[in-house]
C-alpha cells in the first residue's frame, strides 16, 4: 500500500457527519448479511465518530450555510485553518474566538473604552462584582460578538 | 479534524465475490483493511471516501482471485498542529490528563501544560487549577467525565509492527509481556485563557 498524499484535502465536521450517516443508511439498505467480522471495525470506527460529530455544531449545518459563510467570510481573509475551526466550532464569545484566530479584532466590532480585550481577562474580572466570583466566566460580563455566525440552530 | 488521503493499493477479491459488483467488493475490501486502524505517519483511517480509478483487474496463476490496483480517496483523523478541539476527560494520573474524544483516546494533557499553577490532589486522584481571585484561590477540579477544550501541540507515531525472530528470542526470555504502546497519541495543552473545562468559561 503507498500513501500518494497524506494531506489532499481539510475536511469539515460537517462533510464527515454527512458522509457517515449516508454510510450508515447505505448498510441498513442492503440488509443484514454484512453482519461479520469483518465490518466490526467499520461499525465501531463510524459509530464512535457519529456520536462524537453529533454533539458538534456541524449537525445543523446544511451545504448552504456552508456556502453563505464562506462567501461572508470572503473580505475577512482568513486562512483555511481559521475558516475551518469557525464551521466546525462556532466560537459564541471573544474569548473562544481569539483562540484560533490571530488576528481577531478584525472579526470583532470596536472595544469599549478600557476594556484592553479577550487577552487581558482579569482587568475584566477585576470591574466585576465579587460576590460571585467562583470561576472565570462568573467575573466576566457574557460577551457575545456580533459577527454574524450563520450556522445557527 | 479530518483529512482526505490519497491512496493506492492492490485489493484481493475472492472468486466466490466475483458476482457482486467490483465497486462493493472492493470498498468492502478496503473498508476491512484500513477502518479504525492507524497508519504510520498518517493518521486513524475512519472510512473511504471514494474510489478515483481503478486499473485492469488481474488474474495469477496458482490464486483465483482476482487483483485489482485502486486510487482512492480516505478519511483520516489527523488534527492540525495548534488545532482546537473538544474532547472528554477520562481520567487523571500524575502523568497528566487523559482526554478522549470517543473514537479515539489517546489524548495526553502533561502537568506542565494545564492552566498555572495546578496541582495532584492525591486523594481524589484529579487535577485541580488552583485559580486565584482578589478573594483567594478558588480550586476548580478536573473531572472525569466533564468537557474540555484542548489545543494539539504534539503528535507522535511509533511503529507498531512486529519485530523480527532475532529480537524476539533476546525478549522471550523476559517474564513480562512487552508494554503495549498506541501508534498514536496526540499531547494537548490547556494553558491559555479559554481553554479548559467548558464549564470553567461559559457565562450562565
Amino acid at each position: 500500500m503507498e500513501v500518494k498524499d497524506a494531506n489532499s484535502a481539510l475536511l469539515s465536521n460537517y462533510e464527515v457527519f454527512q458522509l457517515l450517516t449516508d454510510l450508515k443508511e447505505q448498510r441498513k439498505e442492503s440488509g443484514k448479511n454484512k453482519h461479520n467480522s469483518g465490518q466490526q471495525n467499520l461499525n465501531t470506527i463510524t459509530y464512535e465518530t457519529l456520536k462524537y460529530i453529533s454533539k458538534t455544531p456541524c449537525r445543523h449545518q446544511s451545504p448552504e450555510i456552508v456556502r453563505e459563510f464562506l462567501t461572508a467570510m470572503k473580505s475577512h481573509k482568513l486562512t483555511k485553518a481559521e475558516k475551518l475551526q469557525l464551521l466546525n466550532h462556532r466560537p459564541m464569545t471573544a474569548v473562544e474566538i481569539q483562540l484560533s484566530h490571530r488576528n481577531w479584532r478584525w472579526l470583532l466590532p470596536p472595544l469599549e473604552p478600557g476594556w484592553r480585550g479577550p487577552g487581558d481577562l482579569r482587568g475584566l474580572w477585576s470591574r466585576a462584582p465579587s460576590s460571585a466570583c467562583q470561576r472565570p466566566a462568573d467575573c466576566g460580563q457574557g460577551w457575545t460578538p456580533p459577527v454574524r455566525l450563520l450556522c445557527n440552530p | 479534524m479530518f483529512v482526505l488521503v490519497e491512496m493506492v493499493d492492490t485489493v484481493r477479491i475472492p472468486p466466490w465475490q466475483f458476482e457482486r459488483k467490483l465497486n462493493d467488493s472492493i470498498a468492502e475490501e478496503l473498508n476491512k483493511k484500513l477502518a479504525n486502524k492507524v497508519v504510520y505517519n498518517v493518521g486513524l483511517c475512519i472510512c473511504l471516501f471514494d474510489i478515483t480509478k481503478l486499473e485492469d483487474a488481474y488474474v495469477f496463476p496458482g490464486d483465483g482471485a482476482s487483483h485489482t490496483k485502486v486510487h482512492f480517496r480516505y478519511v483520516v483523523f489527523h488534527p492540525f498542529l495548534d488545532e482546537i478541539l473538544i474532547g472528554k476527560i477520562k481520567g487523571c494520573s500524575p502523568e497528566g490528563v487523559h482526554v478522549s474524544l470517543g473514537f479515539f483516546d489517546d489524548i495526553l494533557i502533561p502537568p506542565e501544560s494545564l492552566q498555572q499553577p495546578a496541582k495532584f490532589d492525591e486523594a481524589e486522584q484529579v487535577w485541580v487549577w488552583e485559580y486565584e481571585t482578589e478573594e483567594g484561590a478558588h480550586d476548580l477540579y478536573m473531572d472525569t467525565g466533564e468537557e474540555i477544550r484542548f489545543r494539539v501541540v504534539d503528535e507522535s507515531f511509533v511503529d507498531t509492527s512486529p519485530t523480527g525472530p532475532s529480537s524476539a528470542e533476546a525478549t522471550s526470555s523476559s517474564e513480562e509481556l512487552p508494554k503495549k504502546e498506541a501508534p498514536y497519541t496526540l499531547v494537548g495543552s490547556i494553558s491559555e485563557p479559554g481553554l479548559g473545562l467548558l464549564s470553567w468559561w461559559t457565562s450562565s
